[in-house]
């Protein structure tokens, strides 16, 4: 079998960023290549790459021996290779047909759109790679599984030798993704080269014919998947060298505070992503929530707080119902939150620090029962946050905007944080900090969970949830893959069951 | 923080000052056009507003109406409420206030106050539908108002007719309700000019609102919802109910508007008789960006332009709307990012200059 | 009675009185497609209504006059379309600050240029003629409603079906329908964006401009102070309505006219004036509001 696609010392820099460093791959015709890693490990940086949405920093890209260097997608596109996104690349309100034309309509009296001889050719090549798809039926309309073949037949439609699928099991059903590995052993069979991208085990074992696995931009091995395990793979895939230990005073059992009781949220789309959740988080422990991103994470706490709709299941707190609280009764009541979407939840751009650390600390008594802004009170708790927290700046003041996102990320945490909270909901705390603040702010945690104060502490960084975590829930496809504890707090355990390894659901 | 302010300050002057200097030049260019004199006119202007016999006096008339409008405007942007219907506000205001003016007779110190009241809750109920419709069922408030604009105006031509008995003999545009009694008026401050106490109402409530902002919490929420309406749901700030009060609040003080006009210089409803003050209001609060100081400012700047502008009429040939031109041009320009513009047009010029040398160096 | 609700000449008015609605948001609808909200249409109309009549007047051709009108609103459209689209500047603050501009503008020229407040008239002024269709006209009550009208409001007519020729039978309709629902998807399609959004821009100078010019040159052969009375807003509430499709759009349209329309006919009887004239704004307002209700029905709102 030929070499299709080769990369020589690929690497790709965001200013001293490196999001690829020194790829080596080697990709044969006619084969399903996989390449595994975390979040953050590189993958989508280097697609985007070969589909010419991003142009590397240095290193060659080879494509059927010759060099290539594609400037946007329409070039790649020309010379075979199609990429099927994570995120649909869809209009929901046009038909199957005009969604696979768009863009490459097929003309007919100089003027209108050709929609026969379009349908023709689509027709054919649903039935050459068996997609049977309704052309007439709305995208909005489709099963999730259904829009995904769309795009496919989209990518083969403009002459896609070599498919790119970038985490495309990541919004199906077990049966869906049979349906999906079904049709790509069908394409590998009528000649196409098949590129997979996932972070889940035990598909990449089933499915491919070779596996990369990239771990920090590196690739961290070649492996042929007859030769390797899942243990084996999650141990190239995870993990990375812990720079920071934490000193975690020995936790005693204690009565719980927050009771998820059997939670069920949709997510954007209508579909549940969140699934039959039930966990609980005690006083004073700190509940770390791991899973790759798009799990459930992200619905889960904003059903907690309110800010989600809850469709079935109960939450209490203190035990008390507070399922169907809103932002401003959960905060009076002590649940504090520290978003994951900094700028547009967590801050106000527009504002200085005073007035952003005021948000929420407002709520609280003697404040919300004065008329009169009690201004010098709330430059106080300003400077106590900056001080506290050491950000970065000359004067709380200054305008939030002209922060660095580190230290917009300090002020978030440090103004909930000082709040007088009982339980604290707290999405990646230190993502794009500097290691210095990290550390403080691992510190801030320990020690406020000391104090008494629960946490539930959703993270990415896998380091982060075990250098912190008193327990760990690990969410996979919505539904608690499992929750440990104690020794079983390392990178192979929960490696696995955030990839939905062996404890995980059949 | 101190020098953070003044560079910012630094950039926000250089904007107006470059887009009142651009505007005003636009002005001079068609006067030029229509065959005037624009030193001639703009020195018109300035006596007329300001050194003229009873200039401040009347200008001072114009100011009033401009600031409380100006104020309307500023509470709905500020907090995200895209009132577009003030207009319209102020003219069931002005009704409601000839009305009650007319038709009942109290003491002074209770008849004023009633009737900017009445006049107010006729602003604030013209304000409910639109503001209910955004709130339960997603519709567009800027549309409805200002369909409500011109319900506005229809239906309060259409009661003064009834109220007046209109047998058709005039236009509807001379007939006007009978004129309030002595005790609604609000009394005048340089008899005979028509500045009244009206302007300690505008001072006054663009300094409530001031004091709303800068010192209370509420004034802090309000902000916020207006910056960032996520911020400030997940803060726990009760966004909903939130901007409907703003609405309504809003309608409140067109309302007021109406009323001070009514009760001040008019004396009586004509229809028609607002010419756009509504939008004279939102004009200024956009150039204010929304800072009731600013409205104070901005809209004394505006009522002397409008003042000016009659007597720039009278004396010279030009025709007063070339100020009204400026006044929306003005907002325009204001909007315009300079900095950018310019960083832009450096960029090409680079980028040109680039191209040329490459194309040099490749022929030599 | 019913001859005002349903009578020939309640129709006939009915279609004359929709056509610069129908023109303006025919061109609206295609930047509104673009996710442009564009609050200054009226604008646009009012200054090609003004230079549509100086044309005309000048060249005493009503034709001439269109493309005086066509020219200033394309003129117009440039403005707006830099403020927008390069200087990203508030596209409601553009929109409010040019529909204010354009009433000073076109009375500053109209008292420069003739001398006039309030309107002007002169038999220099040319407007289009009428046509009678052969046969159709012969109809009895239809031809009545259908010939006879102004030859601008068959190009009205006529552009109905032009747009929704162009929007759902074309390649850059159906691109232009992806950037309204999906600018990412259509950026990754290969559609670029900001030349997509400048050409909508001008399509809506062009179409408003025809429509100004109706307002001016379309039979009354005269111009008004603020002759436009609101009718962009209108016609942007119809694209609203009719959510970018054209014949949705065109019924919109018909229904305001129609309120219009019945405002005359009334007239005549002891109905006030006002009350009928304020017809279109409140239906405008009721229409919103059904639409809206359908819409608050269909959609979810998972954040509350």
């Amino acid at each position: 079998m030929e070499t299709i696609i080769k990369l020589i010392d690929v690497t790709k820099r965001f200013g001293t960023l490196v999001a690829n460093d020194k790829i080596n791959m080697e990709i044969k015709a006619g084969t399903i290549h996989s390449i595994i890693g975390e979040n953050g490990a590189g993958k989508s940086t280097l697609m985007n790459m070969l589909v010419g949405l991003l142009e590397p920093t240095s290193g060659e890209i080879l494509l059927r021996g010759k060099r290539v260097n594609f400037k946007n997608a329409n070039q790649a596109n020309r010379n075979g290779i199609g990429m099927v996104h994570q995120e649909f690349m869809l209009f929901e309100n046009l038909t199957v047909l005009e969604n696979i034309i768009l863009g490459h309509e097929k003309i007919k009296g100089k003027w209108f759109i050709d929609k026969e001889k379009a349908r023709k050719e689509i027709e054919d090549i649903c039935e050459k790679y068996h997609f049977p798809l309704p052309l007439d039926a709305l995208i909005r309309d489709l099963p999730v599984a259904v829009q995904q073949q769309v795009e496919i037949v989209k990518v083969l439609y403009r002459g896609a030798d070599i498919i790119i699928l970038d985490e495309p099991t990541a919004v199906l059903t077990p049966q869906g993704i049979e349906g999906l590995f079904e049709a790509l052993k069908f394409l590998v069979s009528k000649g196409k080269t098949i590129l997979f991208i996932t972070h889940k085990l035990k598909e990449v074992l089933a499915i491919s014919d070779s596996i990369t696995v990239l771990k920090n931009g590196r690739v961290t091995g070649h492996v042929l998947p007859q030769d390797v395990d899942e243990v084996k793979l999650a141990s190239l895939m995870v993990g990375r060298e812990v720079i920071l230990t934490v000193d975690k005073p020995p936790k005693t059992i204690a009565e719980p505070v927050l009771e998820v009781r059997d939670l069920t949220v949709k997510g954007d789309d209508g579909l549940d992503k969140v699934k039959h959740v039930s966990f609980q988080v005690r006083k004073g422990e700190i509940l770390g929530v791991a899973g790759v991103a798009g799990n459930g994470q992200r619905e889960l706490v904003e059903a907690l707080f309110g800010m989600r709709r809850i469709e079935q299941g109960a939450v209490q707190f203190h035990n008390r119902d507070v399922t169907q609280l809103g932002p401003r009764e959960k905060r009076l009541l002590g649940i504090g939150y520290v978003p994951q979407d900094r700028l547009r939840l967590g801050s106000n751009t527009k504002a200085p620090i005073w007035e952003n650390t005021l948000m929420g600390y407002h709520l609280t008594e003697p404040f919300r029962k004065k008329i009169v802004l009690d201004k010098k009170r709330a430059l106080q708790y300003a400077e106590q946050v900056v001080q506290k927290f050491q950000v970065k700046t000359d004067s709380v003041n200054n305008n939030v905007r002209n922060l660095s996102g580190g230290n917009i990320q300090k002020v978030i945490v440090g103004r909930e944080f000082l709040l007088d909270n009982k339980l604290l909901i707290i999405e990646d705390p230190t993502r794009g900090i500097d290691v210095g603040a990290i550390e403080f702010i691992w510190k801030q945690i320990v020690d406020i969970a000391k104090s008494g104060i629960s946490v539930l502490l959703v993270s990415h960084e896998l380091n982060e949830i075990i250098s912190l975590s008193d327990r760990v829930m690990v969410l996979y496809g919505g539904e608690v893959a499992g929750i440990v504890e104690g020794e079983d707090i390392n990178e192979q355990k929960l490696g696995l069951l955030m990839t939905g390894g062996q404890q995980g659901h059949a | 923080m101190r020098k953070q302010f003044w560079i910012q300050a630094k950039d926000e002057i250089i904007k107006y000052t470059v887009s009142l200097l651009l505007v005003f030049a636009i002005g001079a260019i068609i006067i030029l056009i229509q065959g005037g004199d624009p030193l001639e006119s703009f020195a018109a202007v300035f006596q007329g507003a300001l050194v003229g016999e009873g200039s401040i006096a009347k200008s001072i008339r114009w100011i009033t109406p401009c600031i409380i409008s100006g104020i309307a405007a500023t509470i709905a942007f500020k907090s995200g409420v895209n009132n577009l219907g003030i207009d319209g506000q102020i003219y069931v205001g002005a009704f409601t206030a000839a009305m009650v003016g007319y038709a009942i007779a109290l003491p002074t110190g209770l008849h004023i106050p009633l009737t900017i009241l009445a006049a107010g809750l006729a602003g604030l109920l013209f304000a409910l539908v639109p503001a209910l419709l955004k709130l339960y069922f997603k519709v567009d408030e800027m549309i409805t108002t200002l369909m409500f604009n011109y319900v506005a105006m229809l239906l309060t031509e259409y009661l003064a007719l009834k109220f007046v008995g209109f047998d058709g003999s005039k236009s509807p545009e001379q007939v006007a309700t009978p004129p309030i009694l002595e005790s609604a008026k609000l009394s005048l401050l340089f008899p005979p000019y028509q500045a009244t106490t009206g302007i300690f109402i505008a001072i006054g409530l663009a300094l409530i609102v001031y004091l709303l902002y800068r010192f209370t919490l509420k004034g802090y929420e309000l902000k916020q919802v207006g910056e960032n309406m996520l911020f400030s749901r997940q803060g726990g700030i009760r966004v909903k109910r939130t901007y409907v009060l703003i609405f309504l609040l809003s309608g409140l003080i067109a309302g007021i508007c109406g009323a001070v006009e009514i009760m001040g210089p008019h004396g009586k409803f004509r229809p028609s008789f607002a010419t756009n003050l509504g939008w004279d209001g939102i004009m200024i609060a956009l150039i204010a960006k929304n800072n009731p100081i600013g409205v104070v400012i901005v809209g004394a700047l505006w009522g002397l332009l409008k003042n000016g502008s009659f007597a720039m009429e009278r004396m010279t040939d030009t025709n007063r709307l070339v100020i009204t031109l400026i006044q929306s041009l003005f907002v325009l320009f204001v909007t315009v990012d300079y900095k950018a513009v310019w960083a832009k047009i450096v960029a090409w010029n680079e980028k040109r200059k680039m191209k040329a040398a490459e194309g040099a160096s490749r022929h030599a | 009675m019913l001859s005002i609700f349903f009578g020939s000449l309640t129709l006939a008015a009915m279609i004359r009185l929709a056509t610069p609605l129908i023109l303006t948001s025919m061109g609206g609808l295609f930047a509104d497609r673009a996710n442009i909200f564009n609050i200054g249409l009226e604008s646009f109309m009012l200054i090609s209504a003004f230079f549509a009549m100086y044309g005309s007047y000048l060249s005493e051709s009503a034709f001439v006059g269109l493309l005086f009108g066509i020219a200033s609103s394309l003129v117009v459209s440039l403005i707006f379309g830099v403020l927008v689209l390069h200087f990203k500047s508030d596209v409601i603050v553009v929109g409010i600050a040019m529909n204010l501009s354009a009433w000073g503008v076109t009375t500053l020229l109209l008292d420069g240029i003739f001398d006039t407040r309030g309107s002007f008239m002169d038999p220099r002024i040319k407007s289009f003629g009428t046509v009678d269709i052969p046969l159709i006209g012969d109809i009895p009550y239809l031809g009545k409603i259908i010939s006879g009208q102004n030859l601008l409001v068959y190009i009205a007519l006529l552009s109905v079906i032009l747009v929704y020729i162009v929007m759902f039978k074309t390649p850059f309709g159906l691109r232009l329908r992806g950037v309204g629902m999906n600018e990412h998807a259509a950026e990754t399609a290969g559609v670029n964006i900001l030349k997509y959004r400048w050409i909508t821009v001008l399509i809506t100078g062009v179409f408003a401009g025809i429509s100004g010019s109706f307002l001016s040159i379309g039979g009354i052969s005269m111009f008004t102070e603020n002759m436009s009375a609101g009718k962009g807003f209108l016609a942007l509430a119809a694209i609203m309505i009719g959510n970018g499709n054209p014949v949705k759009v065109f019924l919109a349209c018909l229904v305001f006219a129609y309120t219009d329309a019945l405002a005359i006919s009334l007239q005549s009887y002891s109905i006030p004036s006002q009350i009928v004239l304020m017809l279109p704004y409140v239906a405008t307002v009721v229409v919103l509001f059904v639409a809206g209700i359908r819409k608050a029905r269909a959609a979810s709102n998972p954040l509350g």
